[in-house]
């Protein structure tokens, strides 16, 4: 990656964008000091052409023109001759807002998806009071995270050409967005990726929006444009509230799921968010009927992103944490319940294929064997009813599930996002993607491509082809679809490639979708996992305090132990953060890995199943602890004060 | 007001706000790359440098507290030879052990192993007093420093882990050489 490109201070003109602190609000106008010609401003309104910022079929305003929606919507962009005058001159601009005289429609404006099999309809009351029945809720509130770094979108012209500097996860939308905005063409704008660790996603929106400002005010002005902004981003809320009735037997009969999604107030690619939701809420337990049921809420919340996931983790562990529960029915230990599971495999759905249930149970076995889950979880609940107080403060959480990656092939097949890989006539392979800049897997790719024509002769090198205006868009860096989704898919075309280039004359171009469109379902399984979390809640702040951990994970594919290693402890660290817990400093984290011999070429998606897991087994254990109420994440030592000693006094 | 400091063994002066947060003083007036957290004194941890050598948050020390006083950042490690023999120690830590600092922490993580691993080095060269009266030297309550960075792409097992590995790297270096 080339250094990035630095101006002098005088030739550059500093901004600084004014975000909103308060949320369903009509903007009227700026109470704003007298600003000489050193400054410029844009408001929503300045925007005259185009406004707002669109992909997956929805779009959000780049600066709110009449109504603000949420805290923290960007409503008016400063530019000046350095940053400390600009952020001077920002402390004396206030919006002039004024309630709004109804309230915005809370009401779901999007169709929610359903999804049943067995006993379409809904069985009597009679019959059902008969019946024995587990009711949880899970939820995960909405939240937002502001990165502590500040990162810098450069904007300049050079001739007709207009290059733009940021980190960014999808180069595509930002020169979409400037184009639009500018009326430039596309191949006129030059992007340069800057290096940059997304946690959250939160270079995914954002920077098309600072860059669409920058690039207004670089074309009026002539003059290289920087904006300063911190990376922020949101995780959507869910609320699943799950019923399952079982026979006298213990035999599970209906389940009944119910997720509500907050999204905030720019949902993107909702249906999208369905579809994977709908995934993770499949149970592989036995159950005669199944009826789930997922809306989408507009509300007055960041948008959310899609930090690393877009439901399906959610889901899996609001799955989980309802499988713990089952247990109770049976009188079994959450690891036992799942051994018993007696059917060969899971059930076959459109959203995705039936896997073969004996690598879940030998997960199951292991960790249970490996963290003795059954008698500390025994333990733990006999302990839990000798105090009388406060109460037994330690509790063991248990987590099992499998892992999707990327795109739905619906959203796949409708994006029909690209990439080309070509045998030159020098014999060297380019690849065209706009995947490539500064993404880690390209050592890996190189060296995959390499493999498949190693045998040859005839073959100089591979050659990855930088970020153009000709670049085919190969779309976001997200949901591990770069590693997961794309690296089959480019195997297969450099094999293709390396058989027809004997045969066909030079060059030879192959152009491949960036994912699996052909898939019979949605999604496929990439991998299990299970997890046990063992926590103790701190008898003096009431902190939940991780003390250990032990993860297994059978995969397919291990590219590189160690980075897939690095990678699973990375998302396992975070998913605790984002839930409120406290690192032990004797932490002990026993990750385990483990190939599974289905000759399977698909490539897990570590940190999906990973956050998915942790969640799940730290409400678990959060729950032996406390119960439900205090089981809703993100936790906090208030929540469990409050639920440990009981009552909000 | 005027202020004098040495910043990465470079004598600067600076006409800046008393009050102005040194992680924007480097920032700002030194255009440093390497600093670029601003989180307003929450304590991210992220803008870590040495101050008269000691580990400080620069977002916290406001700028005359830096009047007359010398300034390390991660720049040294990359520019200055005596540093960058000491990031190599790091680096091969890292390398060898296969934990890493995600990007964002990289920096302060980064100058902070070099200065607790160079306290385990002088501490253990000293020579034991038994009539001092002195505690022992305690390791862990030095690990627990690197607590101060908040970022979660590591624990403290790895944080022993790495510590141990550059102190055994380093100590050869600096035998060899003598």
């Amino acid at each position: 990656m080339a250094e990035p490109k630095k101006f002098e201070r005088h030739i550059l003109r500093c901004g600084l964008v004014l975000k909103s602190k308060e949320a369903d609000v009509r903007l009227l106008g700026f109470d704003m000091p007298q600003l000489d010609n050193r400054y410029q401003v844009l408001t929503g309104k300045d925007l005259v052409e185009c406004s707002d910022i669109s992909f997956f079929g929805s779009s959000m305003p780049i600066l709110a023109v009449d109504t603000i929606s949420y805290v923290g919507q960007p409503i008016l962009a400063l530019f000046g001759p350095d940053y400390e005058s600009v952020e001077l001159m920002m402390s004396n601009i206030k919006p002039i807002t004024e309630p709004l005289d109804t309230k915005p429609e809370i009401d779901s404006p999007y169709p929610p998806l359903e999804f049943s099999w067995g006993i379409e309809e809904k069985p009597e009351e009679e019959i059902l009071n008969k019946l024995k029945k587990v009711e949880t809720n899970f939820s995960f509130d909405h939240s937002v995270f502001f990165s502590a770094l500040r990162y810098y979108v450069t904007v300049w012209q050079d001739g007709k050409n207009i290059h733009i500097q940021s980190p960014m996860q999808w180069p595509e939308l930002v020169r979409s967005s400037v184009s639009k905005i500018t009326g430039v063409n596309k191949k006129n704008i030059i992007l340069h990726e800057l290096h940059h660790a997304s946690k959250h996603d939160e270079y995914l929106i954002m920077p098309a929006i600072i860059a669409s400002i920058a690039s207004i005010i670089a074309s009026q002005t002539g003059s290289p444009v920087e904006i300063r902004t911190i990376g922020e981003s949101a995780r959507a809320g869910i609320k699943v509230k799950r019923t399952t009735y079982a026979n006298e037997e213990g035999k599970l009969i209906y389940d009944n799921v119910q997720m509500n999604v907050d999204q905030g107030a720019y949902p993107f690619a909702f249906e999208e968010f369905q579809r994977q939701a709908m995934t993770g809420l499949l149970p592989y337990y036995a159950v005669k009927s199944f009826k789930a049921r997922i809306n989408i809420h507009k509300s007055n919340n960041y948008p959310a992103s899609f930090c690393g996931s877009l439901g399906y983790c959610e889901a899996l562990a609001a799955t989980e944490y309802h499988t713990s529960r089952l247990s109770d029915l049976s009188s079994m230990t959450p690891a036992q319940m799942r051994d018993s599971i007696v059917k060969e495999k899971t059930r076959f759905t459109d959203y995705v294929p039936s896997y073969n249930i004996e690598t879940h149970r030998n997960n199951t076995l292991k960790i249970a064997d490996d963290s003795i889950f059954n008698r500390k979880w025994t333990a733990n609940t006999f302990q839990r009813g000798e105090f009388g107080l406060v109460g037994f403060l330690r509790g063991i959480g248990f987590a099992t599930g499998s892992s999707i990656a990327g795109f739905s092939t619906t959203m796949a097949s409708e994006c029909n996002f690209m990439a080309q890989i070509t045998y030159t006539q020098n014999q060297n392979i380019t690849l065209n993607s706009s995947a490539l800049v500064g993404n880690v897997d390209t050592k890996y790719w190189r060296s995959l491509i390499e493999s498949k024509f190693a045998k040859d002769e005839d073959f100089e090198s591979v050659i990855f082809l930088e970020q153009a205006p000709e670049t085919l868009d190969s779309g976001p860096d997200v949901l591990s679809r770069l590693t997961c989704k794309f690296t089959p898919q480019l195997a297969a075309a450099a094999k293709y490639l390396n058989t027809i280039k004997n045969t066909e004359k030079q060059p030879n171009i192959m152009r491949f979708e960036a994912e699996n469109t052909i898939s019979p379902c949605e999604f496929e399984y990439s991998g299990y996992g299970a997890m046990v979390t063992e926590i103790k809640v701190s008898r003096q702040d009431y902190m939940p305090v991780v003390k250990r951990i032990w993860a297994y994970f059978s995969l397919s594919v291990i590219i590189q132990e160690r980075d897939v290693r690095e990678r699973a402890k990375r998302a396992i660290l975070n998913t605790l953060n984002e839930c409120g817990a406290v690192i032990a400093d004797d932490f002990e984290l026993n990750l385990s890995f483990y190939t599974h011999p289905d000759g399977a070429e698909s490539i897990s998606s570590l940190p999906t199943l990973s956050n998915a897991l942790t969640m799940a087994s730290f409400a678990n254990a959060l729950y032996q602890v406390a119960g439900e109420e205090a089981s809703s994440l993100p936790t906090s030592a208030r929540k469990l004060q409050e639920t440990i000693r009981g009552g909000k006094n | 007001m005027k202020i004098e400091c040495t910043i990465d063994g470079k004598r600067l002066s600076f006409s800046l706000n008393s009050n102005k947060p040194l992680s924007l003083v480097l920032q700002e007036n030194c255009d440093y790359t390497t600093i670029n957290a601003h989180c307003r004194g929450k304590n991210c941890g992220l803008c870590l440098v040495l101050l008269d050598n000691m580990p400080v948050l620069s977002c916290m020390v406001p700028a005359f507290e830096i009047h007359g006083k010398t300034i390390t950042t991660f720049e040294s490690f990359l520019r200055i030879k005596y540093f960058n023999r000491k990031l190599n120690d790091i680096e091969k830590a890292y390398e060898d052990l296969g934990i890493r600092p995600c990007d964002d922490c990289y920096t302060s993580r980064t100058i902070l192993f070099d200065y607790l691993t160079d306290i385990i080095i002088a501490k253990n060269n000293e020579q034991p007093s038994f009539d001092s009266g002195a505690e022992p030297f305690n390791v862990e309550s030095l690990v627990k420093e690197m607590s101060i960075i908040k970022c979660t792409c590591m624990d403290l097992h790895d944080v022993r882990q790495i510590l141990n590995r550059i102190r055994i790297i380093r100590e050869k270096r600096i035998g060899r050489r003598s």
